[in-house]
């Protein structure tokens, strides 16, 4: 099968669903720039017009308002937010009424909205440029979240997210836009809360979404020079999550090391660690671990951001503790 | 607190004061893309234009042209709060002129006014002018919350209800017709009385 890198699958999606529908258009800053969207939305202005394709101005809020209500009135809008920092302005159109709307109305009237959201950290850019606040959104009731970690998820998560009738809150990461990965050339979808399990093992169970999918997978090419056997689950879909694969996983593995790229604090690792524990509590072999930012803000040196992002080696290192326990000899779940 | 009929194009109204203002925005910019000539209209209040979304929205509706109708019903109360205790200036009108939306100033107890600014609006946003603003004066009678007075939260606005009240604009309205000849004004006035007494009966036994 052809390849293609994450941002190109994004691209390809959009391209797709504009030549497919003709209520699609999207909606956003840097649409018309590469400076925002990096490959991802390159060249769509040219080819499906500026009329469809709308670079707007700074006015985060009233253009998701905007967007709720084209929704309404029957268009199908993509809004843009090429840093999520910036999206915290949209609050009211997103929580107050795009994930409320079917409720307040008895369900005769929704929205069907994308809100395509990045996250764009690093590169010394601090505490306002660099936020990862997908748990915020997670928590809000009426509104589905995806993180696509791969350029098949990338592609087909869109697609899914385009035909549901209610708001999605779609989340892409720059760090990902390189990776480069088979996707099939016609549309499809990735059903939405469904994880993928990306690596079969039978040590410890690491899972992870978005870019720290990614690093679960190089965490268990280390951990399996070292002889532990880990299995990794990739969430793609927040909101609803795949409970039933993580509980099947970590129920034969006996372990899980969660591991997300927010805080800790109220953030989407301490969510699965309270429902791992709720449902498969008798087959667990040690606590539920956690890799995840601190809880302070981006720091803007680039000594301090090695040190404020977790990786490979720290999922790797936190399921090394699993395993070993108090005596320091790797245990395993009896056979 | 949340209506919608969307048979008669009413999309739906919620409690965030300024909250509808960019979904009409959103809804003029669909009718436009779609080349059809329905025009959005929002309804909001006074206290609405505090929030920030309706100035961001009255700048992309001027930008892009879209069809829109911006209805503030100014009855000179947000809540508790005269206008003279959040403003200082009486110009709400005025509040689009930084975005190139025009403004008018009616009675909004004036059904023929508010119908001539209207329609003048309407004819703006379908030749593609955009957006125009229309500030409706008129006073709230009742509470904030319910059918009291307000007197339950300490406000004392007794005293302007009794210069408001002779304008109540369904009785203005009503007068107009009985001078233009309309005959049977009672019998019609006693039918739609009839008729909302039912659906607020129906509503209450929900």
């Amino acid at each position: 099968m052809r390849t293609l890198t994450y941002a190109e699958a994004i691209r390809e999606a959009h391209a797709q669903l504009l030549a497919g529908d003709s209520r699609v258009f999207v909606i956003g800053q840097g649409l018309w720039s590469p400076w925002y969207a990096g490959s991802s939305l390159e060249g769509l202005d040219r080819e499906f017009g500026r009329e469809r394709i709308v670079d707007s101005p700074v006015s985060e809020n009233a253009v998701t308002g905007m967007a709720v209500g084209a929704a309404l009135a029957g268009l199908r809008p993509i809004v843009f937010h090429p840093r999520m920092d910036f999206m915290l302005l949209a609050m009211d159109p997103i929580v107050n009424q795009a994930a409320n709307w079917s409720y307040l109305f008895g369900g005769e009237s929704g929205v069907p909205l994308v809100i395509r959201a990045v996250i764009n950290r690093g590169g010394q850019q601090g505490a306002q440029h660099s936020q990862a606040l997908h748990a915020m959104f997670m928590h809000v009731p009426g509104l589905q979240v995806v993180m696509p970690s791969t350029p098949s998820d990338a592609k087909g998560l869109l697609v899914a997210a385009m035909a549901e009738p209610n708001p999605v809150l779609y989340i892409d990461d720059r760090w990902l836009y390189a990776e480069r990965g088979e996707v099939p050339a016609e549309p499809f979808s990735v059903p939405i809360g469904k994880a993928a399990v990306r690596r079969s093992g039978s040590d410890v169970t690491l899972i992870g979404v978005s870019w720290m999918a990614a690093e679960c997978l190089r965490a268990a090419g280390i951990l399996e020079r070292e002889g532990i056997d880990a299995e990794v689950v990739d969430l793609r879909s927040l909101k609803p999550w795949d409970k039933e694969a993580v509980a099947e996983s970590v129920s034969r593995t006996g372990r899980a090391v969660v591991a997300d790229g927010g805080w800790r604090t109220a953030g989407v690792s301490a969510e699965i660690a309270a429902e791992v524990t709720e449902r498969v509590f008798d087959d667990l072999l040690a606590p539920v671990a956690r890799v995840t930012l601190p809880d302070t803000p981006a720091p803007a040196s680039l000594a301090e951001e090695r040190a404020y992002y977790p990786g490979a080696d720290q999922i790797a290192s936190a399921a090394r503790g699993l395993l070993r326990g108090k005596s320091g000899r790797v245990k395993r779940a009896a056979a | 607190m949340h209506l919608a009929a969307p048979e008669v194009g009413i999309l739906g109204t919620v409690p965030i004061v300024a909250g509808t203002v960019p979904l009409a925005a959103g809804a003029a910019f669909a009718y436009k893309m779609r080349g059809e000539d329905t025009v959005a209209v929002a309804f909001f209040g006074d206290g609405a234009l505090e929030e920030g979304q309706v100035h961001e929205s009255m700048n992309l509706a001027a930008l892009y042209r879209l069809p829109l109708m911006l209805i503030c019903e100014n009855n000179l109360y947000a809540s508790h709060l005269h206008w003279n205790e959040r403003r200082v200036a009486d110009n709400l009108y005025r509040a689009g002129e930084f975005h190139s939306v025009p403004g008018e100033r009616v009675d909004g107890n004036d059904v023929q006014a508010v119908h001539e600014a209207a329609r003048a609006a309407v004819d703006r946003a379908r030749s593609g002018d955009g957006p125009t603003l229309i500030e409706c004066r008129t006073f709230r009678w009742r509470g904030h919350v319910g059918a009291s007075y307000d007197l339950d939260v300490g406000v004392e606005r007794r005293g302007e209800l009794a210069e408001w009240l002779p304008r109540d604009p369904v009785r203005r309205v009503a007068n107009e017709l009985l001078e233009s000849g309309v005959g049977d004004l009672a019998q019609r006035e006693q039918a739609i009385d009839a008729r909302i007494r039912c659906a607020v009966e129906a509503a209450c036994a929900h």
